[in-house]
């Protein structure tokens, strides 16, 4: 199995972004994204949004992968937006202190001024903390991962786990293709041309139960060869991953930290002395 | 030699917790510093718990009811900890693969370094030094998924290297290994003995061990210590046999053709033994099974991936009854022409004839009714809870009578000697009940070829003569054409008429398996290892060709 299949880099990324540390990535992004997820503040999320697709055309990601899944993405927030105005027309004007112009009519619903901004900004909202993930997928590690959740005073147990877990999806990934054209084989088909989605998907689940035995047999091994070389042994580890800071790393971290003063003032004024002001408008 | 001694058992027996009967008994053993010592025994004797007692496994991470001591540089193993121990003592496991638990070859050989908070400077500098020893240092930034399993093997060995750890313990090293990187890590752990290290390693691949000296052998057996001495006294009592182990081949073909073999030299080493001439009867070619039906033939089929070509310009026609050997080197295109045949993976020039039908005209499943592909590993292949369901499982999916899947049934559970065990849970069956059964699924579909990928592989030897035995007997039951891919040079030699030798994607032979597994040049052009035949023959002065097929006709014939 190559490099950069379904989704997981194993070799750093070589751009700007790839290069980071794992302790100077997972922070940033961090921050990054609470910030999105925090805020409806188009002035906020908008130059995020910018900043990330820079970022991402540097990373050079997959053509394929990235097109399905930002198609897959897109249709999905459409469709929610479009929800949200079905269940409540006027929730524009909820957030917007009560102001009410309508644009027009679409059979007998309106369409207000307030609605259509604030739809927009929350799709533009979602969109965004969805390039900043992907950002964050493409350029880093799983090692990076572990390094960098270990910075951010995570146990080094979990992040070892989560690291383990990104090593054996592509070992796995390949036994279960070696069980399905072995059943396949056999008689069980799985073309999509000759069976139904839901009889596939009741075929790829009869493959589970040898898929988890298995599975469970390289647990006991994986387990041993953790122990045997010492895993737990210290409440803290060193990580061969994480390079000594360059000046790019040093840059990135006084950003984390102007951004995570910057949005914690801002999150803790928005959601405590002024749980009533309005979401801010071009036109208010 | 130093004389200190290393690793201590003195009457010493455990048993699991999870077990009524001790799995070791009564072990008395001293294993000195420096010394070479290599442990046998066929599956079950206790080699493998008797390594997670010296790599301290046992008492911390397997529990049990410990009798007697074992001591670890003179130090009771249960007064230190799994971590105390690896730094004294490094262990390689058998799955090179699943220990590989980072993400590159350098993060893995610095994992041990990394658990001790040691700082980054000095970590890079270690991870040099250790790779270095084992030929990886152009490796370092490679993903798992791009190394060999000996490459796997290899970081695992560096990893456990650091800090002049004292012993180094191997579990069956060779296991996964192709015969040339077998070869090639035998003597890369002489290489580190010659350094001054102590080397345990546990094997049953006896005749791959021995082609570079050990101190000591020892012998296990139903969990206690049958033999403990030199190489050349195993062989000359002839033990191997009754522990269930495989002599060296060219013991095995000097005592078929009864020479008289001169006790006072050793004969661990072939090259320097004195063999007296014998006789041997002209070659007579063997009868033609060409003249049967033609079930399978490829005609200039070539396939690539990524403009990589994998298989290129192949032809050859395989005829009903014959039995096939499939050998290679790893990435010569062996799974990929098997993938061909079974129409996973379709041709992009030439064409494939099954049964004079086109094989681009059916489906995976319909040619799966003719041609049957027996993974490796069963765990891949088993999809149900019970051996009757099991089978039943692709009946079931093909036919609506249920009389005409019951008598089916019964038929292929008779075929496959396990109609005793029809209704056990397969949870409950050894690896070799659990292959029978595997080949069991596929007799189900009637299929006129049945292509066993590497069936035996690190199996021993009692094992790989259950499982071939079962497969010479059906074969001999129902005339299927049988194709074996392997890298097990006595498996084809004695199981197989014909092979089929791939390099580099081109089919470079196709005749007589005696002939392939003689011809050196050809075997080296295929980076395989010739057997320790070839050897006999060029020291004897007799054809390797005719020595082949006369040893092989004796030794069926002795069976």
């Amino acid at each position: 199995m190559a490099n950069n299949t379904m989704l997981i880099n194993f070799k750093p990324n070589p751009s700007f972004l790839g290069r980071l540390n794992g302790s100077t990535k997972v922070p940033l992004f961090a921050v990054v994204l609470t910030a999105v997820l925090m805020s409806f503040d188009i002035r906020i999320i908008a130059p995020i949004l910018l900043l990330s697709s820079v970022a991402l055309s540097t990373l050079k990601p997959n053509k394929t992968i990235l097109k399905a899944s930002m198609i897959f993405f897109v249709v999905l927030n459409v469709i929610n937006i479009i929800l949200f105005w079905l269940v409540d027309p006027n929730v524009g004007s909820f957030y917007l202190g009560g102001d009410r112009t309508p644009l027009f009519n679409v059979g007998n619903m309106v369409l207000t001024q307030e609605s259509l901004w604030y739809l927009s900004v929350r799709f533009i909202k979602i969109f965004t903390s969805f390039m900043v993930s992907l950002v964050f997928i493409f350029s880093i590690t799983p090692s990076q991962l572990a390094a960098g959740l270990a910075s951010l005073k995570v146990p080094p147990k979990i992040a070892a786990i989560i690291s383990l877990t990104f090593r054996f999806i592509p070992d796995l990934a390949n036994d279960f293709q070696l069980m399905k054209i072995s059943l396949q084989a056999r008689g069980l088909e799985l073309d999509a041309s000759k069976v139904n989605p839901l009889e596939r998907l009741k075929r790829n689940i009869t493959l589970l139960i040898p898929f988890l035995l298995t599975s469970f047999n390289r647990v006991e091994v994986v387990a041993n060869a953790l122990d045997l070389r010492g895993f737990g042994h210290q409440k803290k580890r060193t990580y061969y991953v994480e390079e000594p800071p360059t000046l790019a790393d040093k840059l990135m971290k006084g950003l984390t930290w102007l951004c995570l003063f910057g949005v914690m003032s801002y999150v803790i004024y928005m959601n405590t002395l002024a749980p009533t002001q309005d979401m801010w408008a071009f036109w208010k | 030699m130093t004389s200190r001694p290393f690793i201590q058992f003195n009457n010493f027996t455990f048993r699991y917790d999870s077990q009524t009967e001790p799995t070791l008994i009564d072990i008395n053993l001293t294993i000195h510093e420096g010394e070479k010592v290599l442990i046998l025994g066929q599956s079950g004797s206790g080699k493998s718990t008797l390594m997670h007692c010296m790599n301290g496994l046992i008492p911390f991470s397997y529990p049990g009811e410990i009798k007697g001591e074992c001591l670890i540089q003179n130090q009771p193993s249960t007064s230190l900890s799994l971590f105390k121990i690896g730094q004294r003592c490094g262990s390689i496991l058998q799955d090179s693969d699943a220990q590989f638990v980072s993400l590159s070859v350098g993060e893995d050989v610095a994992f041990v370094l990394e658990n001790q908070n040691i700082e980054r400077s000095i970590m890079i500098e270690k991870v040099k030094e250790a790779t270095s020893k084992v030929h990886m240092s152009d490796f370092l930034t490679q993903v798992p998924f791009q190394l060999s399993g000996g490459q796997k093997q290899k970081v695992a060995l560096a990893g456990v290297l650091h800090d002049e750890v004292e012993g180094l313990l191997f579990d069956e090293p060779l296991a996964s290994l192709d015969p040339v990187s077998a070869k090639a890590a035998i003597e890369l752990i002489d290489e580190l003995h010659q350094s001054g290290k102590t080397m345990i390693i546990i094997e049953h691949r006896f005749e791959d061990v021995i082609l570079k000296e050990v101190d000591r052998v020892i012998v296990m057996h139903e969990g206690r210590i049958v033999y403990d001495g030199d190489v050349d006294q195993l062989l000359k009592l002839s033990l191997c046999s009754k522990y269930g182990l495989r002599e060296p081949l060219y013991l095995q073909a000097l005592k078929t053709f009864n020479v008289p073999l001169d006790s006072q030299q050793s004969w661990a080493f072939l090259s320097s033994m004195i063999i007296p001439a014998f006789d041997l009867p002209a070659l007579r070619p063997d009868v033609n099974t060409q003249s049967n039906e033609c079930v399978l033939s490829f005609n200039h089929v070539s396939f690539q991936y990524d403009e990589r070509p994998l298989i290129q310009d192949v032809s050859f026609n395989l005829y009903q009854g014959e039995r096939i050997a499939l050998i290679g080197e790893n990435g010569a295109g062996k799974s990929t022409l098997a993938k061909l045949m079974c129409g996973i993976l379709r041709p992009q020039e030439g064409n494939i004839m099954l049964l004079n039908q086109e094989s681009s005209a059916l489906s995976i499943a319909q040619i799966g009714q003719k041609i049957g592909l027996v993974m490796q590993n069963p765990n891949h292949m088993i999809a149900k809870q019970s051996v009757e369901e099991e089978i039943l499982f692709a009946l079931r999916l093909r036919h609506k009578d249920e009389e005409l899947i019951q008598s089916k049934l019964i038929e292929v559970l008779v075929m496959s000697d396990l109609k005793p065990m029809r209704r056990w849970p397969v949870k409950a069956l050894s690896y070799g009940q659990k292959k029978r059964l595997t080949v069991a699924a596929i007799l189900a579909l009637s299929p006129d070829i049945l292509i066993l990928d590497e069936p035996t592989a690190g199996q021993d030897y009692a094992h790989y003569t259950e499982i071939m035995s079962f497969l010479e007997s059906l074969h001999k039951k129902t005339q299927l054409t049988f194709i074996f891919i392997t890298h097990d040079m006595h498996l084809a030699m004695e199981h197989t008429d014909r092979a089929l030798v791939l390099s580099q994607g081109k089919l470079i032979y196709d005749g007589p398996t005696f002939m392939a597994l003689s011809d050196e040049s050809l075997m080296s052009q295929a980076s395989l290892r010739p057997t320790s035949l070839l050897g006999l023959a060029q020291q004897t002065g007799h054809d390797p060709a005719t020595l082949a097929y006369h040893f092989i006709k004796e030794f069926h014939h002795g069976q």
